[in-house]
């Protein structure tokens, strides 16, 4: 029992100093540190998606755009403040997600993903082209900050909020998983037969796990939108929403971890790579192939794989 | 002549141009489909290549015509087959899901690969039969959209009868019906399946190249394309050669007469829509066999 | 026959394109009793669990349960409504461990929603204690808790017929269908199956299984149902069928001109 609570002690401090640590950080390694949060969030969403429920689900940005333009406008036009924004960002997103899962969870593995990336481009033309509420291609600005008027640089104050967030979100899903829903998800993905004749509504419940994700997936949009003041199409168009899922199965998607790894590792890897030049992206796809081949279960779970022999299990 | 009607009728050919163009990609889609179970989400990007590969050779101006198909159809299948094995072959008995988003890495890789050789500029695409334009019934048409279109028929007539004549069509078929049947009575797959990948893309490099004086080319085309081929594709319905030919047809005429008579903007917001509305309902297409499919 | 059926089929009829799986099958399952469904290889039998457990729905005919019509009614419905199944050769969910396999029968019994989940209300907390309760007697019935934590993969194949078992039980079912419930056991283990068969009865639970073991469904069956080419051909007590001169015909052709079963 004491060991336990040394590792529990000795995580809790080494986070502790990270976090004091990233007070020395530039305004430049935050905001890839932030950016990385933000689409942590995003990713964890996905988790309950595809990592349990193996929708694959090809629309993620669209939603975090729903909840981004959601909360934008809501504290623009309707002048509530950013923190009411997140929530509006979340339920529209979430509702959203509820308007498009329930036709579609009758759909299998490829015709699914079709549907979403036919929604993710239709999302992104639509927002490109209603230019009345959106502002179209030139995007929306003058959004609202989130702020908590401390005396902290606003670079840092806000990587603090993500980080709070973030560990809310972990916390949240982490009490998701381990629960009926969690294992249901599960055992859906294992043997839907099975599933079904032990009483699960897989429909139902998977109309719930895309609302999940989708809400997730709304507050880090909500989150971006009043981070930087300004949000355009480009951010939330198909291209984005297979780097979102990609993320997830490059860092493992049987695992909130490996959603956060992933999102970590992809949001820093082009950066490392942009030294190449011109065509670093096509290093970048060879890059995801590679990970693709050797590492089935994504780094989380391949690396664990290595460290845990015996506890190698793929949950 | 009317001029609402000789627009009108410009549209249509172009429309049925383009439609011809579509139909040509979603069976690549198709045979892609059929044989391996994979969709190929590297579609658009395939089509790409054919365009901006054949509009290289061009630009070189020392080819002919024909060599330029030739060398250019060449190219993509050498391509191509490098991929089954470095890619496909690895990634075949994996999820379904690994194997989509590789397919997908697949073409982030070549657009960028294309970027870095043919450079972020667009070229103009060429033609057989030039930049000259005929003169039918009063309507001013570019020959390049007839010769499109002849050209279809004349690929899909030769795909059907490969398909139903020749031996290895027939090969085709089986393993698309069962692979391991076919493997068991003596079928060939993997030199199967490398000819199928092979037609694959042959196919969409077809696309390309007849794409290529239609509309400006860049390696961004790629995106534009893919999706509409998929809609062609699902629309129409998997497994079915004319159902491909009249899920193109639909998309095509959608893109001249959707733009010119109700949106230019969302245009492509109405098919997309009526393909999410086949997926959702009525995943079979128009004259798709069955789908059995366990996700 | 007095008592009303707790199951029963009327006219049930399935087919595929134009072959009859199952054919005009009336069918009447008593409550508290166990039921065997026989019959020769390819008769129907497991076409008809698949239809009483709405995994196929019938090309026409009823299903009645406790008098409710759930002809229609999709598999996850009718384990709320009390009928369980389980499969031929068993179907484990393998990324799961024993207990959460045998947690996951209850599906039909969580309220809880999203809010209870996440803020682990009092709602969430007792029910999901009953529950794991609930689970954790059965387990220790078949003598499983030293097995809880770990993965169903790793259980020898008999153990893991007994975890489906756990799993099917812990949804509180009124009648359990069970597919070939003793194939790849061992005598031992049919022994085990047949005395906890027979606890079960002795609980209120009905029972109708399909099973090839002829001895071990001679000793436990109150009633039996034989079936051959999709239609019921006899129906009576144990001793009953092994006299019917009917029943040795479709199992063992007639005399000297088909082989022998």
């Amino acid at each position: 029992m004491t060991k336990r609570l040394e590792h529990k002690l000795g995580a809790v401090i080494l986070f502790l100093a990270l976090m004091g640590g990233a007070a020395f950080l530039s305004d430049f390694d935050l905001r890839l540190a932030i950016l990385s949060i933000l689409a942590a969030i995003s990713v964890i969403g996905l988790y309950f998606a595809f990592g349990l429920a193996g929708m694959i689900h090809l629309a993620q940005a669209a939603f975090v755009g729903i909840g981004a333009y959601a909360s934008a406008l809501a504290a623009q036009q309707l002048h509530v403040s950013p923190w009411i924004g997140l929530v509006v960002g979340v339920i529209a997103a979430a509702l959203a997600g509820a308007l498009l899962a329930y036709p579609m969870h009758r759909t299998r593995s490829h015709y699914l993903a079709l549907t979403t990336v036919g929604f993710s481009v239709s999302f992104e033309v639509i927002i490109r082209n209603w230019t009345s509420v959106t502002g179209g291609y030139d995007g929306l600005g003058a959004i609202p900050l989130l702020r908590l008027d401390t005396a902290m640089r606003s670079e840092l104050e806000f990587f603090y909020i993500c980080v709070a967030v973030l560990a809310a979100c972990v916390v949240a899903a982490m009490l998701l998983r381990a629960s009926p829903f969690g294992r249901a998800l599960i055992a859906v993905r294992d043997d839907e037969l099975a599933a079904a004749a032990s009483g699960i509504d897989i429909a139902r419940l998977k109309t719930k796990a895309f609302i999940l994700c989708s809400a997730y997936g709304g507050l880090s949009g909500a989150l971006y939108a009043h981070y930087g003041g300004f949000i355009s199409p480009d951010d939330f168009g198909l291209a984005r929403a297979i780097m979102l899922l990609s993320m997830l199965i490059v860092g493992g998607e049987f695992s909130i971890l490996g959603a956060i790894v992933g999102a970590f590792f992809l949001t820093y890897l082009p950066e490392w790579l942009r030294f190449i030049g011109g065509g670093y992206m096509a290093v970048f796809g060879l890059f995801m192939l590679a990970v693709l081949i050797v590492m089935p279960k994504g780094i989380v779970g391949s690396l664990g794989a290595w460290l845990v022999p015996r506890v190698a299990r793929s949950r | 002549m009317d001029a609402a009607f000789q627009q009108l009728m410009q549209l249509l050919l172009n429309g049925i141009a383009v439609g011809c163009i579509y139909a040509i990609m979603a069976i690549s889609v198709q045979l892609a489909y059929e044989t391996t179970g994979v969709v190929n989400f590297a579609t658009g990007q395939l089509v790409m290549i054919g365009a901006v590969v054949g509009a290289s050779f061009a630009l070189s101006g020392r080819l002919g015509v024909g060599e330029i198909y030739v060398m250019t159809l060449a190219s993509m299948v050498a391509i191509g087959l490098v991929f089954a094995v470095t890619v496909y072959w690895p990634l075949q008995s994996r999820s379904i899901s690994t194997v989509v988003i590789g397919t997908i890495a697949v073409g982030i890789f070549l657009q960028n690969i294309a970027l870095i050789f043919f450079g972020p500029l667009p070229a103009k695409g060429f033609s057989p039969v030039g930049d000259s334009v005929l003169n039918i019934l009063g309507v001013v048409v570019p020959a390049h959209t007839l010769f499109a279109s002849a050209a279809t028929f004349i690929l899909i007539g030769g795909l059907y009868c490969l398909l139903h004549y020749t031996s290895i069509g027939i090969q085709m078929r089986a393993i698309a019906q069962d692979v391991e049947v076919a493997r068991l009575m003596g079928i060939r797959t993997t030199l199967v399946l490398a000819f199928t990948w092979a037609l694959t893309w042959v196919f969409a490099g077809i696309g390309g190249l007849l794409l290529a004086p239609l509309w400006l080319v860049d390696v961004d085309v790629g995106d534009s394309v893919a999706l509409k081929a998929f809609a062609a594709a699902i629309i129409g319905g998997f497994g079915s050669i004319p159902g491909a030919i009249v899920g193109g047809l639909l998309v095509g005429l959608n893109e001249t007469l959707s733009a010119a008579y109700i949106s230019t903007k969302y245009k492509d917001v109405l098919v997309f829509g009526l393909m999410i509305a086949f997926l959702l309902f009525k995943p079979r297409g128009i004259f798709g066999e069955s789908v059995n499919e366990r996700g | 026959m007095s008592a009303a059926p707790i199951l029963e089929t009327q006219a049930l009829e399935c087919r595929f394109g134009g072959l009859r799986a199952v054919a005009a099958l009336d069918m009447q399952i008593q409550p508290g009793s166990i039921t065997a469904l026989i019959g020769p290889n390819g008769a129907g039998k497991s076409t008809v669990i698949n239809l009483l457990s709405g995994f196929l729905s019938p090309t026409s005919g009823r299903v009645m349960l406790g008098g409710r019509d759930v002809t229609c009614e999709p598999p996850h419905r009718l384990a709320r409504v009390g009928l369980v199944r389980t499969f031929q050769n068993g179907r484990l969910f393998q990324r799961l461990s024993v207990f959460e396999n045998s947690l996951v029968g209850s599906s039909s019994r969580v309220k809880s929603g999203f809010f209870d989940t996440v803020f682990r209300t009092r709602r969430f907390r007792s029910e999901v204690r009953a529950l794991e309760e609930r689970a954790r007697d059965y387990l220790k019935e078949f003598d499983l808790l030293a097995d809880t934590d770990r993965l169903v993969a790793e259980l020898p194949y008999g153990k893991q017929r007994q975890v489906e078992m756990v799993r099917a039980l812990v949804g509180a079912p009124s009648i359990l269908l069970l597919d070939e419930p003793a194939a790849g056991l061992n005598s031992g283990e049919q022994e085990v199956l047949s005395a906890y068969l027979r606890t079960l009865r002795q609980r209120g639970l009905t029972i109708l299984l399909v099973e090839h073991h002829m001895g071990l469904v001679m000793r436990l069956a109150d009633h039996m149902v034989v079936l051959n080419f999709g239609k019921k051909i006899f129906e009576g007590t144990a001793a009953e069928t092994q006299k019917s001169p009917v029943v040795a015909e479709a199992y063992l052709g007639r005399r000297g001109r088909h082989a022998v079963m």
